[in-house]
This record gives structure tokens, C-alpha cells and sequence, in this order.
């Protein structure tokens, strides 16, 4: 095996710009793990316990950022294989055996994996800071957050980025140890199966991991609910972000199924038209299987992704306000004009209106409550809780949670398996410890935290922040704006938002990178894998405004293709979704209709247009400058 | 030796029932209207591919039951090849192209070996250009000399100037005839070419899958007569 390295590094020389995608997509993957790893150390313990943790998120970048490096450097080290196909064919007749095929190829991502170790740690270093700064300033991080500078991160990203090397063209070797030295003789590049039986059991895995996501999660067992993650319905979005990316990348293992029908369907009027540039587009698109999935696949991705992605946040931002909006039971909504809290004066005034019921409620936070030890986000409520919103009561009763009681969603409830008269012990913000008993549980909604505290169990430790009213204050206390409850943002809804816009930059973040990585790079191999073919076109007489039109007309099919596909997956997850929303959360309550995120798609779909035909008529048209006849004379 | 590919109504029957033994030493063309099955029976001598039915014997081992590595393994040290085009890896130098064999049998080439067998080809001063650096002829040449750096018993050549113009054709074969007559080469080609084939000592004819007609020592345009009446009947 030694002895054959040297042969590795030359291909690697010469034929840099095929793995180049590779490369930067691993660097970026190192980069994004070491970086992530050196803040995650760091991560204080105890951010805020209403919105999703910090090192959750970090976590989920730096895992999105190795698994679709994968998808990257598979697809580039598939491409390179088929490419090389001769040459492969040639090795193993002059005495290569499928083995040292094998090995040749992990050699060559062996040698990529380590270039991108090193670039990625370097990167990595220079990253940490930054977003750091970054988490900071969007009040994700506390101040003063640095990264760690202990080098374990960077020795497990570039470990890792290794790994992903191997792992990602392990597919490929296989693939290129399966070629018959006989081919070196003929020269047929019609592609054979595409639709590999790896392909279609890896499909059959992800159909069955869906299959027990969904069923999991129809019959959550209790000791899951101990993850605040999987409580209430914001786990639900998790969830069906969890469903639709297990979605995508089964249907993009189908894609070599998919694509030919597609193609044939989308070119089908287009060999009337006059013009030899869209008929040679159609046939190219059909003939060679494999370049139009490599090509499509990362298109399809970044729609799908987004379109799926964004269609849900949306699809859940809709469920709550619509949530909001049937549980509301008050009318108007009283809030100080400034400072925190409702003056004791105005509290009086309020109890004085004749026919006004009032319940005043003040955001706090408890540590830790009866056998459970993390923090809770809390409301405490002065009042009948009914006056505010109409909650499901699952055990007990609401109009209980008077004097030292505190009521509990029942997901939380069953996680630690409290019954409603249980007393249990917490700790106040001011740090007093004080025992409350269960007065009742509710079914987990937007609208409230898991926990309600009755006021008279804070009674002292915090005023209320605002108050809701059944009738208007007529004329409003002075100091105090009255506003409708149809016109009021809850600022819990408000910070979820923010926090929701985050979450989905940092999930589609690295994920787009890459697959707009992966667009050029294998826009880029096809069209250099078609010298030959372009110079035949300008023998036989076609110009090269044929060629590149030509070209550019394939890249589009391509596109189409794969615009089309990425919207049948969107139109599947987000019917996945809202079903999971009308169902699982509003209980078939003003159900919200379905739609499909257009704008989202169609920016996407403009971004890998673009993308993909500069970096495949850039190339075409640089290729062209020289002579038909030594083009022709260009290897495979 | 019989060789039928693909099923049913595809069915394509390449060779029927041939049988044929080449002698040391010495340069056979094979020759063939297209579709006679030539290129096939190339093949499976070579053990590139395998037939249905029959034996193949190469320097004296029988390649049916050998494992696909045990049969790698005997290309890579008794047989060396030529083929029409594609022949050298386009990112390895004409000396790392000729060295090949020698790494993929696990042992570093010796810089004199390989220049040695570039000499022999009259290429001795290019083995550090690359493929896309040399003419058609040239890479040829680069090619015959890495088939010959395992001094392999029998030397299989498919169509080796056929992608090239008349007088480096012509260079080739010259080379190749060389090869035979100072180093005994046994040496087997491919061609549709009389020209080229008249280079041989001995012609075998093939039609529908079976050897037809062996001339020895002919004239390139007795083998041309012979390779019109072969096309007419067909």
C-alpha cells in the first residue's frame, strides 16, 4: 500500500479541482466542530431556562456540520469515481486488484482528511472568538464569553474530520474496486444502476427510523419527559424538524429513481422546438444518470431544506399565535407605561371596578421543584387562572391554586409522576425555599411555562407585571396602558421567536453552506468532464454559442428537476407538520390551512439557479477558448 | 472456448467453440470484421474477462479457477497490455506510468529499471513529462514500455494504432516487431489493419465467433484480399 501513496498524491495534484469541494466542505466541517467545541466547554450552566439551551444548539451545528460533510464528500469522491472509470479499468488490468483500488481511493480521502484537519483546526482558532462575540451580542451568551483554549476540541474535530473523509468515500471505494478490468477496452459511458442496493437499504433504514420516531413519540414513555426537550409543544417542533430532515435525506437516497422520470417529464415538450442545443440537453440529462443526480441532489437539498425548515417554523408560529388566540379568554390586557411591575395603588383600583374580573401575573423563576433540580421558568398568578385563558385541566382544579399551591403541566407531572396534593419542596428567586402542594395539572400549551404558581406563594418576592381584565377599565388607572387582547404580543411569544429565528439559522446555517459547496463543485467536475463531448459538438458544426447554450439549458433542466422535487418533499413534511399541529397541539381547533413557504422556495430556487449555471458556463466557456481538435484529444 | 453475453433475446454469442494456441516467440495478429468476436477472444486470453465454457492457459496455469486476486496477480507479472487509447493515467508522469506494475506489486520501482525500459522505447529523456506533453506515438511507446517493465511472458496488444496517424503507426509496430525478433516477445494483436498486421508472423482470421482461415508470414495485401472476402461473405 505504501508504494502506491505516491500514485495518490500525484492524482491528488493533478486533479485538485475535482476534490476541491471536498476539501473546503471538510475544512468547514473542522472548523465548525473544534470552534464549537472550544465555546461548548465554556458554556455556563445556567442560562435561561425559557428558551433552549446553548449548548444544545451549539451541539446540533457542529453534528449538522459533520453529517452533511459527509453528503458532500461522498458525493465528490461518487463523481471522481465514475469520472475515472477508465482509468480505473486500466489499473486493474495492468494488475491492480479491487483491494488497491479500494485503498487508492481511502488513500486519496485519507490525504484530503488530513489537509482539511489542519486547515480546519487553524480556521477553528480563528471562529471560536468570533461567534462567541456573536452569541453574545444576540443575549444568547452571557458577557465575557470566551472560548476554551484547551486543545482537546481541535484534536477531536480533526479526528473527526478524518473520519468523515473515510466514511464518506468508503461508498465510493466500493464502487470503483467493483470495476471490470475489461472496460478499459471499450469506452461506454451510457451509466449502469445508479439505484445501488446500498442506496436502497440505507432508504429502508431511514423509513424505519421514522417509523419509531413517530411511534415514540405517539407514546412517550414517562422517564423521556425527564428532558425538558421533550415537554410540551415546543418539543413538537423539534420533533417535526427531527421527521422532516429524516424526510429529506431518505428521499435524497431515491433521487436516482426519481430524477430520469422528472427529466423526461420537464424536456418532454422541448424536442419540438427548433434548435439542436435542448435536444442534446435532454439526451445528456437522460444518458448520464449519474452526473444529473450528482448535479440535482444539492439543489434538491437546499430547497428542500429551506422550504421544509422555514415552512415549519412558520407552520408553529402560526400554531401559536392561532393557540393564543382560542385559549385567550380576557378581553384587555394592563400594563405599567414603564418600570417592571403594576404599582400596589393601581392593583387596589383594579379590585375596586365593579363587573371586572382581574388576574395579574408576574414572569418569575423557581430552582428546582419537589424530586426535580433544574430551574423552571414560572408564572405566578393572582386569580382565577380562567379569567386569563381557558387551560385543559387534566387532575385537580385550577380554582385551587390559591394559598401555597402550584399547578404543573401534565407532561411534567407524569415525568416525575407528582399527584395533584403532593407537596413539594422548591426554592423562591430570592433564594427562600418554600413547599407547595399540587393543586392541578393542565395539558402543556404556548400560552403559559410548565409551571403556575398561586401569588400568595410569592407573595412578597415579586410585584405583578401585568393584568388581564373581562371588561375595560373605563378610565384606565393613572400610569397604565389598556391594550386589547387581540392587539397584545405576549413577550414570551416574542422571545420564543427570536430564539426560533436562531435555532434556524444555526440548523440551516452550516447545512446551505455546504450544499451550495456542493452545487459548484459538482457543476464544476460535470461540465470538466465534458470537454470531450463539447469538442465533438464543434467538429460537427455547432458554434460555441451552441455549446454553451447547450450547457446552460442541461444546467436548468437539472435545476428544474430538482426544484421539483424539493417541493414535493416540502409539500410532504409540511403536510407532516401540520397534521402534527392540528392533531397534537390546537386539537383540531381552528386548524391552520396549508401552504407552502413561496418565497422562501423561490429565493432558493434563484440562489442555486445562479449558483449552477455560473459554475457551469464559467468553465465551459474558459474550456472553449481552445482549439476543437485539442479538446478532442483531452483524456477523460 | 465459447463466450455469449447478456440473456434471452439480447443474447450475443462473441465466441463459439474456438480454439487456438499461440507459440512463443512469436507475433500473432488477430483480425476480424467487427462483431467477429476478436476483441472477445483478446480478452479472455488475457484473463480480462472470463468464457462460459472452455479453459484458458497462459505460460502454463490454467486461469478458470483462479480467485480474481490470484488472476490480477498473473496479469500483473506475466502479461502486459496495450490498448487502442486511454491507455496511461493522465496525472502520473511517463515514468510513474511505467513504474505502475511494479508499486501495485508492491515494490518500489528502481529509477534504472524504468529508464531502462523507456530506453527501450527510445524515450529515455521524456519520463518526466506528462501524458498530455507527448504525442499519440509517444504515449504509445510509454505504454508498451510499462507492459514490458515485468518482462511478461506474453505481450497483449488491441488495436495499438489505431488511434494514431500512419507513420507513428508505424513506429509502434516496428517496435513491437523489434521486441520479437531480439527478445523473443510472444506478442498478440488485435487489428483491423492489414498494414499492421502484416508485421506478424502468423494471421488468424475470426468470423461469427470461430476461427476461419491462419495465414503465416503474409503479404498486407493477400491479408486484405482475404479480410474483403471475409466482410462480403458476412
Amino acid at each position: 500500500m505504501i508504494t502506491l501513496l505516491p500514485v495518490a498524491a500525484a492524482t491528488l495534484r493533478r486533479r485538485w479541482t475535482g476534490f476541491a469541494g471536498a476539501f473546503v466542505a471538510l475544512t468547514l466541517g473542522v472548523a465548525l466542530i473544534s470552534a464549537v467545541g472550544a465555546l461548548v466547554i465554556n458554556v455556563p450552566d445556567n442560562t435561561d431556562p425559557q428558551g433552549p439551551s446553548l449548548a444544545k444548539i451549539l451541539q446540533f451545528m457542529a453534528g449538522m456540520g459533520g453529517f452533511v460533510a459527509i453528503f458532500v464528500v461522498a458525493g465528490t469522491f461518487a463523481f471522481a469515481v465514475a469520472q475515472r472509470r477508465h482509468e480505473t479499468a486500466l489499473l486493474r488490468a495492468i494488475g491492480a486488484t479491487p483491494r488497491q483500488v479500494r485503498l487508492l481511493i481511502l488513500a486519496e480521502s485519507l490525504v484530503i482528511g488530513l489537509l482539511s484537519a489542519v486547515a480546519g483546526c487553524l480556521l477553528g482558532l480563528i471562529m471560536a472568538p468570533a461567534m462567541a462575540a456573536w452569541l453574545t451580542a444576540q443575549g444568547l451568551a452571557p458577557g465575557g464569553f470566551a472560548p476554551s483554549t484547551s486543545p482537546t476540541p481541535l484534536l477531536l474535530a480533526a479526528l473527526a474530520g478524518v473520519a468523515v473523509a473515510l466514511a464518506g468515500s468508503f461508498a465510493a471505494s466500493r464502487r470503483a474496486s467493483g470495476v471490470r478490468p475489461a472496460e478499459a477496452l471499450g469506452d461506454a459511458v451510457v451509466d449502469r444502476k445508479v439505484m445501488t442496493r446500498g442506496r436502497w437499504l440505507w432508504f429502508l433504514f431511514f423509513l424505519v427510523a421514522a417509523v419509531i420516531a413517530v411511534y415514540s413519540r405517539m407514546s412517550v414513555p414517562d422517564y423521556m419527559l425527564l428532558d425538558p426537550g421533550m415537554r410540551g409543544p415546543d418539543a413538537m417542533a423539534t420533533f417535526s424538524l427531527e421527521l422532516d430532515l429524516l424526510a429529506i435525506v431518505g428521499f435524497t437516497l431515491l433521487t436516482p429513481l426519481l430524477i430520469p422520470p422528472l427529466v423526461r417529464l420537464f424536456t418532454l415538450p422541448l424536442p419540438v422546438l427548433p434548435g439542436a442545443a435542448i435536444l442534446l440537453a435532454r439526451q445528456n440529462a437522460l444518458a448520464a444518470v449519474r452526473r444529473t443526480v450528482s448535479t440535482a441532489t444539492p439543489v434538491f437539498l437546499v430547497i428542500g431544506l429551506s422550504g421544509s425548515v422555514v415552512g415549519g417554523t412558520l407552520a408553529f408560529t402560526a400554531a401559536r399565535d392561532a393557540q393564543s388566540h382560542t385559549t385567550s379568554t380576557a378581553r384587555y390586557v394592563i400594563e405599567p407605561v414603564d418600570g417592571p411591575a403594576l404599582s400596589a395603588s393601581v392593583m387596589r383600583a383594579l379590585g375596586d371596578l365593579p363587573g371586572v374580573r382581574t388576574t395579574a401575573v408576574v414572569s418569575t423563576s423557581i430552582n428546582g421543584l419537589g424530586s426535580a433540580s433544574t430551574p423552571f421558568a414560572a408564572l405566578s398568578i393572582d386569580g382565577d387562572p380562567g379569567t386569563a385563558w381557558h387551560l385543559d385541566t387534566v387532575t385537580g382544579s385550577l380554582a385551587d391554586l390559591r394559598g401555597r399551591t402550584v399547578a404543573v403541566s401534565s407532561d411534567l407531572a407524569r415525568a416525575f409522576r407528582w399527584e395533584v396534593g403532593e407537596q413539594l419542596r422548591t426554592r423562591l428567586p430570592d433564594g427562600a425555599s418554600a413547599t407547595l402542594q399540587l393543586a392541578a395539572t393542565f395539558k402543556p400549551t404556548f400560552n403559559v411555562p410548565e409551571v403556575l404558581l398561586s401569588y400568595a406563594a410569592v407573595s412578597g418576592h415579586a410585584q405583578p407585571a401585568r393584568a388581564y381584565l373581562s371588561a375595560p377599565p373605563a378610565p384606565a388607572p393613572a400610569g397604565t396602558v389598556v391594550t386589547p387582547i387581540e392587539n397584545w404580543t405576549d413577550p414570551r411569544t416574542a422571545t420564543s421567536d427570536h430564539q426560533q429565528t436562531l435555532t434556524l439559522v444555526a440548523i440551516l446555517g452550516p447545512a446551505l453552506l455546504y450544499a451550495l459547496i456542493a452545487i459548484v463543485n459538482t457543476m464544476i467536475m460535470s461540465t470538466g468532464d465534458r470537454l470531450r463531448d463539447f469538442a465533438t459538438l464543434q467538429l460537427t458544426g455547432g458554434t460555441r454559442r451552441q455549446v454553451l447554450r447547450m450547457v446552460g439549458a442541461e444546467t436548468v433542466v437539472v435545476v428544474a428537476t430538482a426544484t421539483a422535487l424539493g417541493l414535493i418533499v416540502t409539500a410532504a413534511t409540511q403536510t407532516g407538520t401540520l397534521w402534527l399541529i392540528n392533531n397534537g397541539i390546537l386539537d383540531g381547533q381552528a386548524p391552520i390551512p396549508f401552504s407552502l413557504p413561496w418565497s422562501t422556495v423561490g429565493v432558493s430556487v434563484a440562489v442555486c439557479l445562479f449558483l449552477a449555471l455560473l459554475s457551469s458556463l464559467l468553465p465551459a466557456r474558459l474550456a472553449l477558448r481552445r482549439r476543437p481538435l485539442e479538446l478532442a484529444g483531452v483524456r477523460e | 472456448m465459447a463466450r455469449t453475453y447478456g440473456h434471452g433475446s439480447t443474447e450475443v454469442t462473441a465466441l463459439r467453440e474456438v480454439s487456438v494456441a499461440f507459440r512463443r516467440g512469436t507475433f500473432t495478429a488477430v483480425m476480424g470484421p467487427s462483431g467477429s468476436g476478436k476483441s472477445t477472444l483478446l480478452q479472455c486470453a488475457a484473463g480480462l474477462d472470463r468464457p462460459d465454457s472452455g479453459q484458458v492457459i497462459v505460460d502454463g496455469v490454467e486461469l478458470g479457477p483462479l480467485s480474481e486476486a490470484k488472476l490480477t496477480a498473473l496479469r500483473r507479472e506475466r502479461v502486459g497490455f496495450v490498448f487502442q487509447a486511454f491507455n496511461l493515467l493522465s496525472a502520473l508522469s511517463a515514468e510513474q506510468n511505467v513504474g505502475l506494475p511494479l508499486r501495485l506489486a508492491g515494490r518500489r520501482p528502481a529509477a534504472a529499471q524504468v529508464r531502462e525500459s523507456l530506453a527501450q522505447v527510445g524515450l529515455a529523456e521524456r519520463g518526466r513529462h506528462l501524458p498530455s506533453q507527448l504525442s499519440g506515438g509517444q504515449q504509445q511507446r510509454v505504454a508498451i514500455a510499462r507492459a514490458l517493465i515485468t518482462k511478461p511472458r506474453v505481450l497483449f496488444a488491441d488495436e495499438p494504432t489505431g488511434a494514431l496517424d500512419s507513420s507513428s503507426g508505424r513506429e509502434v509496430l516496428r517496435l513491437l516487431r523489434t521486441l520479437v525478433d531480439q527478445q523473443g516477445q510472444s506478442t498478440i494483436m488485435v487489428t483491423h489493419d492489414p498494414v499492421a498486421a502484416a508485421y506478424a508472423d502468423t494471421v488468424l482470421f475470426l468470423a461469427d465467433g470461430r476461427v476461419v482461415d491462419e495465414l503465416t508470414r503474409p503479404s498486407a495485401q493477400a491479408i486484405a484480399e482475404r479480410m474483403t472476402r471475409l466482410e462480403t461473405a458476412a
